[in-house]
């Protein structure tokens, strides 16, 4: 590199706004000269008397209580798009929904419920193979009404031979298996949505409970918030990599089961910070 | 969440810190909350930024109230057009932006309406200071003369440079926040510097 073009990258280099390529050449270049080196030297000097720089500048409370006060009568320009307004409107309904104690206790067994079904569901897959799905369909469900648990298949063949080769019951409780299945899965409900919509239901569980957790915290000392926070975390990094795993495999019903276990236990544990 | 819990732990010390919510809950997160009209999550904000931004000013005009004043102006704008920022990572440089025109126009009007020569009007007021030798140990005779140094110099050029050393922003930062091109904010950047070497020269020598 020549001292030319040396200097005319000089303070980009001391700006740390080069390329690590342009770095290396500069840095070699300044082994070798001198005069060059002398004048990065004077950049490094400058920029010593400016970091004692201190601008008397003090940031008074009443600055915010002027700006609060102007904002006060105002709310964000919201644009006029479809979207933007979708957007708001699931924000401030579906977010954050402010109801009553009764309600979310309404919206957490609703939650559990689907879980509960759910595991039901599942759990077909862990017993011995006595009859097949074809047979079950068969037998066991009427004849004039459609097949429930055909329906759930609908609209996705590769998830619902899985799920129909997975689908092992006993022979004695074929019937009331059945029913059961019947009642776990809605009609036109897939297995995806349905772990959508327990997904969903924990999360405004959660959600509320949050909100609940915030303004009752003021009766928890700082060990105690200090714990749950580490079990939350905890919680919370299970919920993210079991979500991954059932990202990739969506249609595996133990990483469905892990995922809405560890959802479960952040709703155990904010109910318990609730309760105290 | 955790970070919610976080900030509440420290109320519940008794501790009304307002620094750690600055510290805990992320700008994309507390934008989201302040665009429903949550006046809490703007106030975290301003808390965050309040000084950044009043620095800003205050070496673009080199007076104390007026900084005041236009920091006021820059975030009552910034709350009023949270929905225009598209991208809530930048939200730094959108509200420096904001400042910046915010000054821009306070600047233009003075000069329209026969006002003030800012250049000037730092000099005469800071040298109607009298340092004592412990200010000037502790730094206060340097601040005056940077400050001085910076009012003379181009607006553009005061910008750039005021971005630069004193926010540590990064050349495309000043790019997104002045709208001008990198190969314009090197240039005034480069004779910033040597037209604030040229007026500090004192200072550089002798330290």
């Amino acid at each position: 590199m020549k001292c030319d073009q040396c200097r005319s990258t000089l303070e980009a280099y001391y700006d740390g706004e080069l390329e690590d390529e342009a770095n290396l050449k500069m840095a070699l270049h300044f082994e070798d000269c001198a005069a060059c080196a002398l004048l990065l030297q004077e950049l490094k000097g400058e920029g010593e008397v400016y970091l004692g720089y201190e601008p008397p500048v003090e940031i008074k409370p009443e600055l915010w209580a002027m700006v609060q006060s102007r904002i006060v009568e105002k709310r964000p320009a919201l644009s006029t798009g479809g979207l933007d307004r979708l957007q708001t409107w699931l924000r401030t309904n579906l977010a954050m929904p402010r109801v009553s104690g009764w309600a979310t206790a309404a919206l957490i067994l609703v939650a559990i419920g689907l879980t509960v079904t759910f595991m039901k569901y599942v759990r077909f897959e862990d017993e011995p193979p006595v009859v097949s799905f074809a047979q079950l369909s068969k037998h066991s469900l009427p004849a004039q009404k459609p097949n429930v648990l055909e329906k759930i298949t609908e609209g996705d063949n590769s998830k619902g031979e899985k799920l129909k080769s997975g689908l092992k019951v006993h022979q004695t409780s074929v019937s009331n298996r059945s029913k059961t299945a019947s009642r776990a899965v809605k009609p036109g409900h897939t297995p995806d949505q349905l772990v959508r919509e327990a997904e969903q239901k924990y999360l405004a569980a959660i959600a509320m409970l949050t909100r609940t957790v915030e303004r009752k915290q003021t009766r928890l000392d700082a060990p105690t918030v200090s714990r749950l926070e580490q079990t939350l975390a905890s919680i919370d990094r299970s919920i993210a990599d079991t979500r991954k795993v059932v990202q990739k495999h969506p249609s595996d019903p133990v990483a469905v089961q892990y995922m809405l276990n560890a959802y479960s236990r952040k709703v155990d544990v904010l109910r318990e910070m609730v309760g105290r | 969440m955790i970070d919610r819990l976080a900030l509440n732990s420290d109320r519940i010390n008794g501790r009304e810190d307002l620094h750690t919510g600055v510290v805990l809950n992320s700008a994309p997160e507390l934008i989201a909350q302040a665009r429903t009209g949550d006046h809490e999550a703007f106030r975290l904000l301003f808390e965050r930024y309040a000084r950044p931004v009043m620095v800003f000013t205050y070496n673009l005009v080199g007076r104390h109230d007026v900084a005041e004043e236009l920091t006021q102006e820059t975030f009552v704008r910034a709350y009023s057009n949270l929905k225009e920022l598209r991208d809530e990572t930048k939200f730094s440089t959108w509200l420096f932006g904001i400042g910046r025109n915010v000054v821009r126009e306070w600047i233009r009007s003075r000069v329209r309406s026969g006002g003030i020569d800012l250049a000037g009007a730092v000099a005469d007021q800071e040298q109607s200071l009298e340092l004592s030798p412990a200010d000037q140990l502790a730094g206060k005779e340097l601040n005056r003369a940077i400050i001085v140094a910076l009012q003379s110099l181009d607006e553009d050029r005061r910008v750039v440079f005021a971005l630069k050393i004193f926010n540590g922003s990064s050349y495309q930062e000043i790019v997104e926040i002045t709208g001008f091109t990198l190969a314009k904010v090197k240039t005034e950047l480069h004779r910033a510097r040597a037209d604030m070497r040229h007026r500090l020269r004192g200072y550089l020598e002798n330290r």
